[in-house]
């Protein structure tokens, strides 16, 4: 007994501080990092940027109002053909600007951290925009932060569909500005410059977001054709960026089992 | 502040406090891209940093404690599958079981070049658990992110000697004291 009196009191207190900091290590990893989250949002929200891009200064381009206004009508007619079909959408008018104030904590996962979280409305699921297109979408949120997984991540598979010859594939990240296009279909027509956005099949983007712009074909490589996407948005320099809250469709319920022949 | 630290709980609290701001403050700084810290869109990988001041001159089994708690802190703040704990845990073992009082004297230079292999084999083992977890190949993951890993490499050698001597250099006191009092 004296033995074991006298280990405790050299080593009692040192066992019992290594327990009780892994306890938090171990609550840190189950919360998502969350209150380090919290306190990098408290600590760099004095140094984001105040205002958002004044857009006024663009319209003076005269060529960029003419595309507008095509833009515009076009959106018009668009509605209301849609309208006439009954066809349902998300819709951009509710999307939040939000300042990114974080990149990734490690060298290998893609993501950003942005400086809003559920206290302003935003929910695991948000799709995450940027100017020319898609960015990604958010996968945890904290009071006061979010993080968002970008595309350019190899877990991000995205449905997407070529512009021109509306054919479907799924887009998967490569850790760097060009993500990799793999279409369903062996027979294409594909060529550079054709530009991709999000498709009707794709579970966790609303459809018709612009993406990126083919670079190049590869016909040889693997069953079906693969294309290299330069993407629009330049995710290395994002200050700003806009979430769309968006809800992905509840999963299809598995088949109901056979009724047992039991007698 | 010596007769704050003659008191063994002043000297615990004092470490206490050292060790938890520093590891916050590396945690803090790992999301942050500041101005010549950033090369190709990454920082330094400061917890790595942080492994490798305690684990200089500390037994094997608390250089992998070490690495077990910062690598569960940054699962929390990236991802879990791959786990970072695993790959610190291994660079806690490998510093500490250089002797470093015995093989290298000079503490400065020797903590860049410590943090320079321990990145290597820190994302080697991160590679090799993202090649079995998503079933892609590491020659593919190599190219795929030779320069990042090459920057972060170069980043986190060159600030290891800013925030790791400072970390030695308390400890070392502490322990001399220690054996003083």
């Amino acid at each position: 007994m004296f033995s074991l009196r006298r280990w405790w009191d050299r080593h009692g207190l040192p066992l019992l501080l290594t327990v009780a900091v892994f306890g938090l290590a171990l609550i840190l990893q189950q919360t998502q990092g969350g209150p380090l989250m919290e306190l990098y949002g408290a600590i760099a929200r004095p140094f984001q940027p105040k205002t958002v891009v004044d857009p006024t200064a663009l319209w003076r381009n005269a060529e960029i109002v003419e595309l507008q206004t095509r833009l515009a009508n076009l959106e018009k007619q668009n509605r209301v053909l849609k309208d006439l079909l009954k066809y349902k959408e998300a819709s951009q008018k509710n999307a939040m600007a939000v300042p990114v104030i974080g990149r990734s904590g490690d060298y290998w996962l893609q993501q950003i951290t942005l400086g809003r979280g559920t206290q302003d409305g935003l929910k695991v699921g948000d799709v995450v925009l940027g100017v020319g297109g898609l960015v990604g979408r958010i996968t945890q949120t904290s009071g006061h932060t979010s993080r968002v997984l970008l595309i350019s991540d190899p877990q991000s598979r995205i449905g997407a569909m070529v512009v021109r010859n509306r054919q479907a594939g799924v887009i998967q990240g490569n850790q760097s500005q060009q993500v990799t296009l793999k279409l369903f279909e062996k027979v294409t027509d594909l060529k550079p410059g054709d530009l991709v956005i999000t498709s009707n099949d794709s579970l966790f983007f609303p459809p018709d977001l612009p993406i990126g712009k083919v670079m190049s074909v590869d016909l040889t490589n693997g069953p079906t054709p693969e294309a290299q996407v330069e993407l629009n948005v330049p995710l290395n320099y994002l200050e700003w960026v806009l979430v769309m809250p968006f809800q992905a469709p509840a999963a299809i319920a598995p088949p109901s089992p056979p009724p047992s022949s039991t007698p | 502040m010596s007769e704050f630290l003659i008191n063994p709980w002043g000297r615990l609290f004092f470490n206490t406090l050292v060790i938890a701001s520093s590891s916050v403050i590396c945690c803090l700084l790992l999301f942050a891209r500041l101005p010549g810290m950033e090369l190709l869109g990454v920082g330094p990988h400061w917890l790595l940093i942080w492994v490798i001041a305690w684990s200089v001159h500390r037994p094997w089994w608390q250089g992998a404690i070490a690495g077990l708690i910062l690598g569960l802190i940054q699962d929390g703040l990236t991802q879990a599958p791959p786990s970072h704990t695993l790959s610190l845990m291994v660079v806690g073992i490998l510093t500490a079981s250089l002797q470093h009082q015995r093989y290298l004297q000079e503490s400065f230079i020797s903590l860049a070049l410590i943090a320079f292999i321990m990145t290597f084999i820190n994302e080697g083992v991160m590679a090799i658990q993202y090649s079995l977890w998503t079933w892609r190949s590491i020659e593919g993951l190599w190219q795929e992110q030779q320069g990042v890993i090459l920057a972060g490499t170069i980043l986190t050698s060159l600030w290891a000697p800013v925030l790791g001597y400072p970390l030695v250099i308390w400890w070392r006191y502490l322990r001399h004291l220690e054996k003083e009092l």
